[in-house]
């Protein structure tokens, strides 16, 4: 007699000394509760009881589960009650119901510790009540993932196919044609023997069908035409007939079948002949295997193959790996490279288990000459970093599938940035990509160098720029300047890079025939404040659009709040938006304030705007030291600088420029500590963002008001809001630190000019930002060609003329310059 | 069970609290002898009442707990100390009043009175320094104990424990009722190594809230024991989190070990993975033999770095550990007081398992195999090898069934 008791402990007592079984969760399995909590007493993970249920009563079911619960496991819970086992759906999807509200509601049981097993039974047994019971597991299931919020379903596979014992080809086809369907159904979980799973899609296509008709129970002989058909499909002659078959086909064909089906027999056998036909052995790798593996990744991905299969189809490639690694070696000595190019430390990332590709990497990387130190899979960021500085590594390579792992990989490139690591991070595996790579994984990591590496094939050609010397540098900066090219393509813009010199740039200028044309006058001169501006009107000037980006909501408003994937997100923000508008101005929440001035003014020497205090043109309040673009552009598009639209001093023409500070964020603070105060990020972020825009609306507002009455040359505009975000007006108002003046400095003078801090409350902090930060200050312009532009990158000519006119050194400027410097 | 929010819980919303720092590397400043450990010799001076051990069989040097009965002045002075450095929760010196850890020095018939005392002392010293603005807490602490669940003493008998979860269970209990009954807040179960101690003594906990009908709010602090990122019985963070996350506790956090450094990467995982508040109590880096109290990072490096880890948003609860001092925390104190807490965050609810590594399941997960071969009623060739004893070959069924892809 076993003591069964006994022997669960000490079993389970074994295991826990052993890391590669205790690595993976348990689940204790016994019908008597005293030896599952023998069981429980001895794991220290969370395990899954295995099983219980109503089976005696209310009673000892909410104690049991108590227990379970305190013991911190997980329950299977069996459809069994008082009555019995249910067989039928409807007595699967009762119990199922009572069970989980018992649980739910009156032991506090999580719900997501759940897992149901509605019971599969034998079918095709001969009897005609058992034929539908495959069909009441599989619909029972669908019911509990649907019905039941969180909880799981399980069950014993090899149940169902227990009329067929002895007969494995057949049992394995059952249990594969049931599963495929269970876990279409939301099965979640299964006790099977790994061993004894095919892959849907290979069964026979008679097989299949016979298997499908008594599984889904779609005709009442089936039961008896499977009986006939596993005759002729019994033992092992199946497959040793497919055998023959499979064999006769090209290397490429048996290689594949072979890692599909996890088959090792014929594995170095057909390598080898592979290796035969091949150029070098490392091709044998790159090609077939590679292909093969391909399809496995397929299946695998469309739920045709399950883990276990992968990993045996893993188990093939490695054998097949483990034939060639000889040759290869040996081709290495026969080209007499073997001195180590370099040491690369390899990881798959934390959370991931995948490293089909990467091991394939480290194999190819290693008959290149690198030393390749393998930390295999689920590697925490800090191991990989600690490991690269104890052997002193040349790169780091990062591999991952699934998509939670480009996060880690962004992780981990921030940290060897916060840690202080100047070596390159290399990226590879099936869900990133060059522009993602770009855009979230190398702006982590300014220090060094991050490369995304597109296959095995190319992780040599990587690694040998990045570690060679003279190849370095240039490299480097080719995939810097590649990927700053990918961020941009990747925000909709593109960019490329011949310079001119300033002196032709600035020959290029915009061509404005100042002799035909008189600027207009302003109304208004000098500087006015506007203060406590009706935030109502300001509102009506509000551009939707960027708010919602703001929410990374990207699209453009109204469109987005129909967006089939973001609308529904977006409608409920905006609806927020909408109600906290109507309080901020109801109950003036924010102060809107303004100033804004008229001059006098001239360009000089080409590039530059001399600001006026009065008409006589003597006194100059500012200069304004413009950038121009230094991009080659073609002959009918200039170099623009925004002392292009302004008249020249020589021209001796009577021009004006406008310069305004507009801040709707007054106020802001107190309402932003009292929303932290209650920890409501939520609220905090929608007023600062909604601040955001009525500064910016504030600043239409202003600049229509500065065209059609202050200044005046536009006095019967008449655009309506879309028209005016559409900037179908004349004139523009131009910010410094925006794309047609980035550098930021100019602000300090535009202040003074404005005197912004005492007219409008607008502060400057040392690296020119604006108190509030709901505020915007520029310039206007009223010559009809006056346009946006971006300045783009510059050339060093032009910096060091820009530090001579500002006064600065040549280092000074690149500083302030660091932007936009095209070098 | 109804959840009463504890006032405790107000107070993490709007800061980072602040835990107090070590007891026993405090106590070896004092350079105590065996007749103070005994109380036969009184240590400075002190009125109140004390206990005496002169004809104690073993020696007691060294038993700290014990100083709550025969020097509680001189654990009360430290306990002050850490209240005016700014400590929000005071920890209780019981680290090693269980009857597992009293049996070897034959004290194990005092733990009830010596958690008692724990409780009381620390309980009175918050009552004193407690304001309406800043109320100080009483934490019971529930130490490992020397022994562990799942791991054998026996190198030649991997199946065998010198202790097992029932007397662990038992063991705890004790602790549990002496903790509460002098007037503790909060009770914490610290210094995990072996997740399964740490089971038996959430597992007391529960038993006792649920005979009492009373509930306390539960700290639970592991200790990573290298740089591997394990505990001592080689479980990763998630996993020890997956593990005891079923008692839902206040906080969990990971304290001692490795100093607060190499500490980062795993608090930032518990902060990432727990839907509770998160603490971190390290040491005062790693042990250095040549400084006196075996530690020597300043009260300014250790403060700097957990400052690191607030502003990174990672901490609810922050102290020390081995090694530090009133003065590292007051400059912890100090360097976080400006700093917001931790948001928990919103975790998917998932089916989430442990072994020595985690294993979640959620709704669109893909499907799990659940190894059937280590059945005794499914497996005629298991039942057959454990019915032999052949233990070795069953272990091969089970590790095959591992690689073969069995995830349960």
């Amino acid at each position: 007699m076993l003591d069964s008791q006994a022997a669960m402990v000490k079993f389970l007592n074994l295991i826990a000394s052993e890391p590669d079984i205790s690595r993976v969760p348990l689940m204790i399995d016994s019908s008597r509760w005293s030896i599952i909590e023998a069981g429980l007493k001895c794991v220290q993970g969370k395990p899954i009881v295995n099983s219980i249920s109503l089976k005696e009563g209310e009673e000892a079911f909410i104690k049991h589960a108590t227990l379970v619960r305190r013991y911190g496991a997980a329950a299977v819970v069996m459809a069994f009650d008082e009555q019995g086992q249910a067989d039928t759906y409807r007595r699967k999807t009762e119990i199922c119901r009572r069970s989980y509200d018992i649980l739910v509601n009156r032991v506090g049981f999580p719900p997501e510790d759940i897992i149901f097993d509605p019971n599969i039974f034998a079918v095709a047994t001969g009897i005609e009540e058992h034929n539908n019971y495959a069909v009441d597991f599989i619909e029972a299931t669908a019911w509990v993932r649907k019905n039941l919020p969180c909880a799981k379903v399980s069950g014993g596979v090899s149940n169902v196919s227990f009329s067929f014992r002895g007969n494995e080809p057949v049992r394995e086809a059952i249990h594969t044609v049931f599963l495929y369907h269970a876990i279409k159904a939301g099965m979640t979980m299964g006790i099977v023997n790994a061993g004894q799973l095919g892959v849907y899609e290979e069964i026979p296509k008679d097989l299949r069908d016979a298997v499908e008709d008594v599984v889904l129970n779609r005709s009442t002989d089936a039961g008896e035409k499977l009986v006939q058909l596993a005759g002729t499909v019994k033992g092992e002659g199946r497959a040793q007939a497919e055998d023959l078959e499979w064999r006769k086909g090209t290397v490429q064909e048996r290689l594949t079948h072979a890692l599909v089906r996890g088959i090792t027999t014929y594995i170095v056998e057909d390598t080898e002949e592979a290796r035969l036909q091949a150029r070098v052995p490392v091709e044998v790798i790159e090609g077939p295997l590679m292909a093969g593996m391909n399809v496995v990744g397929d299946l695998f991905g469309a739920g045709k193959m399950f883990l276990p299969q992968v990993v045996k189809s893993a188990r093939v490639m490695k054998q097949a790996v483990a034939h060639l690694v000889p040759y290869i070696e040996a081709e290495k000595l026969r080209s007499g490279d073997t001195s180590s190019k370099g040491k690369i430390v390899m990881a798959t990332v934390k959370g991931d288990v995948h490293d089909i590709g990467k091991n394939i990497v480290t194999v190819v990387l290693q008959c290149n000459n690198f030393e390749v130190v393998n930390m295999g899979v689920m590697v925490p960021c800090q191991q990989i970093l600690d490991t690269a500085r104890e052997h002193n590594a040349d790169v780091v390579g990062l591999s991952g599938l699934i998509t939670p792992s480009l996060e880690e990989m962004a992780h981990v490139a921030k940290e060897m940035e916060r840690q202080g690591f100047r070596i390159p991070l290399l990226i590879g595996g099936a869900t990133t990509s060059r522009v993602h790579t770009a855009v979230k994984i190398e702006p982590n990591y300014p220090s060094g160098a991050t490369v995304y590496v597109t296959d095995a094939s190319r992780a040599v050609g990587v690694c040998s720029n990045l570690l060679s010397d003279t190849l370095h540098d240039n490299y480097v900066a080719e995939i810097k300047s590649d990927y700053a090219a990918a961020r941009e393509q990747h925000e909709g813009r593109k960019s490329k890079a011949v310079y001119v010199t300033l002196a032709e740039a600035r020959a290029h200028g915009l061509k404005t025939n100042w002799k035909n044309y008189t600027p207009p006058k302003p109304y208004l001169m000098g500087v006015h404040k506007i203060e406590n501006y009706p935030l109502d009107k300001i509102a009506e000037y509000i551009d939707w659009s960027p708010f919602f980006q703001a929410w990374e909501l990207s699209g453009r408003y109204p469109k987005i709040l129909q967006d089939a994937a973001a609308g529904e997100e977006a409608r409920k923000l905006f609806s927020d938006a909408q109600a906290m508008l109507k309080e901020i101005i109801a109950e003036k929440w924010l102060t809107a304030n303004a100033v804004f001035g008229l001059f006098p003014a001239n360009s000089v020497n080409s590039d530059d705007i001399e600001i006026y205090t009065d008409e006589t043109r003597k006194k100059v309040a500012m200069t304004w030291h413009n950038l121009r673009q230094q991009t080659k552009k073609p002959d009918d598009i200039p170099n623009y600088c925004l002392a292009d639209f302004i008249a020249p001093k020589e021209s001796k023409a009577k021009d004006y420029i406008g310069a305004f500070a507009v801040t709707a964020g007054l106020g802001i603070d107190a309402r932003i500590a009292e929303f932290e105060k209650h920890h409501d990020d939520y609220n905090a972020i929608l007023l600062k963002s909604l601040a955001d825009r009525l500064a910016e609306a504030f600043a239409e507002l202003l600049h229509v008001r500065v065209r059609r009455e202050f200044w005046g040359y536009a006095a019967d505009e008449a655009l309506d809001n879309d028209a005016l975000i559409a900037e179908q007006y004349c004139g523009i108002r131009p910010a410094p630190g925006y794309p047609a003046c980035p550098e930021h400095s100019e602000k300090g003078p535009l202040f003074e000019l404005l005197q912004a801090p005492l007219n409008a409350d607008i502060t400057l902090t040392e690296s020119y930002a604006m108190l509030p930060t709901a505020a915007v200050s520029g310039f206007y312009f009223s010559h009809p060609q006056a346009q946006y532009f971006a300045t783009g990158k510059i050339d060093k000519d032009q910096v060091a003329d820009y530090a001579r006119r500002k006064g600065w050194s040549l280092e000074e400027a690149e500083r302030w310059l660091a932007p936009v410097l095209g070098y | 069970m109804p959840h009463k929010p504890h006032p405790i819980e107000a107070l993490l919303q709007r800061r980072i609290l602040i835990l107090d720092g070590a007891m026993g590397t405090m106590i070896q400043r004092h350079k105590l002898t065996e007749e103070h450990y005994r109380g036969t010799e009184l240590y400075g001076s002190y009125r109140g009442e004390r206990k005496t051990f002169a004809g104690h069989p073993t020696d007691l040097k060294g038993c700290n707990d014990l100083l709550l009965l025969t020097q509680p002045h001189v654990i009360g002075g430290i306990h002050r100390q850490y209240l005016e450095a700014g400590a929000d929760i005071l920890e209780t010196c019981t680290f090693n009043s269980t009857s597992v850890s009293m049996e070897d020095y034959g004290l194990a018939h005092l733990v009830y009175e010596l958690n008692v005392a724990g409780a009381k002392l620390a309980r009175g010293l918050c009552d004193e320094f407690g304001t309406k603005d800043k109320p100080r807490f009483v934490a019971g602490v529930l130490g490992p104990t020397g022994r562990t669940a799942s791991i054998s003493p026996d190198v030649n008998d991997p199946g065998a424990r010198n202790v097992t979860f029932d007397e662990l269970v038992e063991s705890y209990s004790e602790a549990v009722r002496g903790l509460l009954d002098g007037g503790t807040d909060l009770l914490m179960v610290e210094t995990i190594f072996d997740t399964l101690n740490a089971k038996a003594a959430l597992f007391a906990i529960e038993q006792y809230f649920e005979r009492h009908n009373l509930r306390a709010p539960i700290m639970i602090s592991g200790t990573i024991t290298d740089a591997s990122g394990r505990t001592l019985s080689g479980q990763t963070t998630e996993a020890f989190w997956n593990s005891l996350s079923h008692a839902r506790p206040l906080s969990i956090g990971l304290n001692c070990a490795l100093g607060a450094e190499m500490m980062r990467p795993y608090v930032e995982e518990l902060s990432r993975v727990a839907n509770c508040y998160v603490s971190a109590h390290p040491n005062a880096g790693l042990p250095n033999p040549l400084a006196e109290t075996g530690y020597d990072e300043t009260p300014e490096k250790t403060a700097r770095l957990i400052k690191e880890f607030a502003t990174s948003g990672l901490l609810n609860i922050a102290g020390g550990c081995c090694g530090t001092s009133p003065a590292h925390v007051k400059a912890i104190a100090e360097a976080l007081k400006s700093l917001p807490p931790r948001r928990i965050p919103d975790i998917e609810k998932k089916l989430r398992l442990s072994g020595l590594e985690p294993f979640n399941i959620g709704d669109d997960s893909l499907f799990v195999n659940v190894g059937e071969r280590t059945n005794v009623t499914g497996s005629k060739m298991f039942a057959r090898l454990i019915l032999s004893g052949d233990y070795a070959q069953a272990l091969d069924v089970a590790r095959k069934q591992v690689e073969n892809g069995a995830q349960v």
